[in-house]
């Protein structure tokens, strides 16, 4: 009797455990952005983990900041701390590809905080790839094609201011 | 059969276009020495290289047509139709060659949306978008919404050709007497509320820490697109970008103000604010937008996903906002629609049908033109329930008194018609693609009214068909019908003459 | 001088008209707003 007592509270412990680890272990599973859209009562009010390019502007909101980060076609909004923020290198914009970041935290569908935005609330924000600038390479043969039609033009502009020829609407000339 | 136009028609509508294509080439340079200012050197390349192809056929064009013919009105609307369809094609010239659209064919889509200020997208990638190209697309909204043909007459055209050009543009009212002066001041209260709402927008970001460059950006942007009742944004977001109801409330005010006719700014303007209160199509437009705000609402009563009043507020007055006003900004993702009620999109979309008011940055049928049937309504159940003998007589106050008379009913129930019917075409045609129908209805109103709100089926991805549809919707309710019309019979006229 | 207090008055009544114009949207709002919170509480209901 004292064992299988004994054996339950063990099996107790160690389902504990687990369950605590799987809660660890599936915040570190990645939920695509697409998800929180396609489902959009699933996630809401779970802690969940999202990645992806930090694009735009860091924006204030009181004490904390809005980043917005992109996964492939879909968006999210996130709040940050004023720590998290000073990680952030890189935003994304043109000849710049943002830091990816990964960010653990809880996922609103209607934040009863931010006047019913869509966000999540970061716990945890990491640094998975630092951003980068962008080379820019002008093609060649635009340039050519810019010269070639600069010279045409200055050529022709004269002319299309030469006399022109007024008529009324019956096409009889003034 | 198809009389009035004949060749020599053909001159001066080209030596018109000629001048418009010229004046695109030289506004593309702003793009430029953005570009430059930035150090974005491929992107100034291609505002350049276009610019001057622009300059270059307009050149050409003026030096084989040199006769400048005062148009008749006929003249007039053919120049406005072909107009849209070419500075499309050059607008789209350089966003192709930007790399963020998949075809030249999305290019051209973005360009007319931008010009008819619409504002679906099919973009890629916008939150890389170089700061010229990016720019060029609100200027575009700008351009497209002050009338391409207003730019054209307050930098080119003279005295008796001006009006018929105006008249094709969709805009029946003469403000003031001289059309000169009627352009000269709709660009006044655009640029006042330019530098006043520039100014607002630029304080909300840069308070919240946008450096002080970005924040220009975004404000000049965001009005330009949503005083033209536009709705492009900087960002793929759109307004949600920003995760600010003051943003929300800023912009909201603006695209307000936007929709207002330009008749009454300018009766507030030059001492006469009573105008605020006595103006019919005012006070319909904002019944109308509380009739639609309840219909939109009361589809909640369905499901009502919002967990206090506020987020309840926000989502559904914003969007209703936006639709009404036809600007097409959205505070929410195009994905939230999925649990919007179907009487809740219902309301948006007879929203969007409507419009904003006449002679205004706004598309759809237009508020002034329901009023007149509404009027017209009025006084035929005063006809059919009074004495024989009775003469009744209906009126109003729009900028001055108006008797109703039967031709206002005839035109205002001809074109709410057209606009009827393209909005239920267009939604059949996208119903055809495989889209179920009330997204599809959704889509097609909001391109034909020139709204630009989307539930998801505009895309890049979206088949080439019913974008060419979109287009064609986009272009014909901007231009109000007629002048396609026009066009068209004179072109049927040239090939009749041969 | 007589242009410039004409300046003036062309001036003061653009700034009047500005002022009054931005209260009409800050009407629609307000009415709306009334509209949408009695809604929502008989939603609610």
């Amino acid at each position: 009797m004292k064992r299988t007592g004994l054996i339950l509270i063990i099996a107790a412990l160690f389902s504990g455990i687990a369950g605590a680890a799987k809660n660890i272990e599936s915040l570190k599973d990645i939920t695509p952005v697409r998800a929180l859209f396609e489902e959009p009562s699933l996630y809401d009010g779970q802690r969940l983990t999202v990645q992806g390019e930090v694009i735009g502007d860091i924006m204030r909101d009181g004490e904390t900041f809005w980043i917005n980060i992109k996964d492939g076609d879909f968006f999210i909004g996130v709040v940050i701390d004023g720590f998290q923020k000073d990680m952030i290198r890189y935003l994304g914009r043109y000849g710049i590809r943002g830091d990816i970041v990964k960010v653990s935290g809880t996922y609103h569908l209607h934040c009863p905080l931010h006047y019913g935005e869509r966000d999540i609330h970061a716990e945890q924000l990491e640094i998975v790839e630092n951003g980068y600038k962008m080379p820019e390479t002008v093609q060649r043969d635009r340039v050519i094609l810019v010269l070639l039609l600069g010279i045409f033009t200055i050529f022709i502009l004269p002319y299309t201011y030469r006399k022109h020829i007024q008529k009324d609407t019956d096409g009889l000339r003034k | 059969m198809i009389p009035y136009f004949s060749r020599e028609d053909v001159g001066p509508i080209l030596h018109y276009l000629g001048k418009i294509i010229q004046g695109i080439g030289a506004l593309m340079f702003i793009p430029f020495f953005i570009g430059v200012l930035n150090g974005e050197w491929e992107p100034s390349m291609d505002f350049v290289l276009v610019s001057l192809f622009s300059i270059a056929l307009g050149s050409v064009l003026l030096f084989i047509f040199r006769e400048e013919k005062d148009l008749n009105w006929r003249q007039g609307m053919s120049v406005v139709t072909l107009c849209w369809i070419v500075v499309m094609l050059l607008g789209a010239l350089p966003l192709y060659l930007s790399g963020h659209y998949l075809s030249y064919l999305d290019a051209s889509f973005e360009a007319m949306s931008a010009l008819a200020t619409t504002g679906l997208v099919v973009v890629n990638d916008l939150d890389h978008m170089s700061y010229a190209c990016n720019f060029w697309r609100h200027f575009m909204c700008f351009i497209g919404g002050q009338g391409i043909i207003l730019v054209a007459l307050t930098l080119f055209v003279r005295g008796g050709s001006a009006f018929k050009v105006y008249v094709g543009e969709a805009r029946e009212e003469r403000i003031m007497p001289n059309i000169i002066q009627t352009a000269r001041f709709i660009w006044l209260v655009s640029l006042t509320y330019l530098v006043i709402g520039t100014a607002i927008l630029f304080a909300i970001n840069f308070w919240r820490g946008v450096s002080a460059g970005r924040a220009l950006f975004h404000a000049i942007c965001l009005f330009m697109a949503g005083w033209d009742t536009a709705g492009f944004a900087p960002q793929s977001q759109n307004v949600l970008y920003y995760h600010s109801y003051l943003i929300d409330l800023a912009t909201a005010m603006f695209f307000l103000l936007g929709a207002v006719n330009f008749g009454v700014h300018y009766a507030v303007w030059t001492g006469k604010p009573r105008e605020l209160l006595r103006n019919y199509e005012l006070k319909l437009y904002m019944a109308s937008i509380l009739i639609t705000f309840f219909i939109v609402c009361i589809g909640f009563t369905a499901h009502l996903p919002f967990p206090n009043f506020i987020s309840f507020f926000r989502e559904s007055f914003y969007q209703l906002i936006s639709a009404h006003t036809g600007v097409g900004y959205a505070n929410i993702s195009i994905h939230n629609f999925s649990y919007w009620p179907p009487l809740a999109i219902l309301g948006l979309i007879i929203a969007m049908g409507l419009g904003g008011s006449s002679t205004s940055t706004s598309g759809g049928i237009k508020i002034l033109r329901i009023g007149i049937l509404l009027k017209g309504i009025k006084k035929e159940v005063k006809i059919f329930t009074s004495p024989g003998a009775t003469v009744v007589v209906e009126r109003f106050h729009h900028i001055r008194d108006i008797t109703i008379e039967d031709n206002h009913i005839k035109m205002a129930a001809i074109i709410t018609l057209l606009y009827i019917a393209l909005y239920i075409a267009g939604g059949m045609i996208g119903a055809f693609y495989g889209y179920p129908f009330l997204p599809a209805l959704f889509e097609s109103v909001s391109a034909s009214a020139n709204v630009g709100l989307s539930m998801g089926i505009t895309s890049p991805f979206m088949p080439a068909g019913l974008k060419l549809t979109y287009i064609i919707q986009m272009w014909m309710g901007r231009l109000e019908f007629f002048s396609i019309f026009v066009f068209f019979s004179f072109l049927l006229s040239l090939k009749s003459s041969e | 001088m007589e242009k410039l207090i004409k300046y003036i008055k062309i001036l003061d009544r653009w700034v009047i008209g500005v002022i009054l114009e931005l209260i009409y949207p800050l009407i629609t709002f307000s009415a709306a707003a009334f509209l949408c919170f009695f809604l929502y509480l008989f939603i609610k209901r």
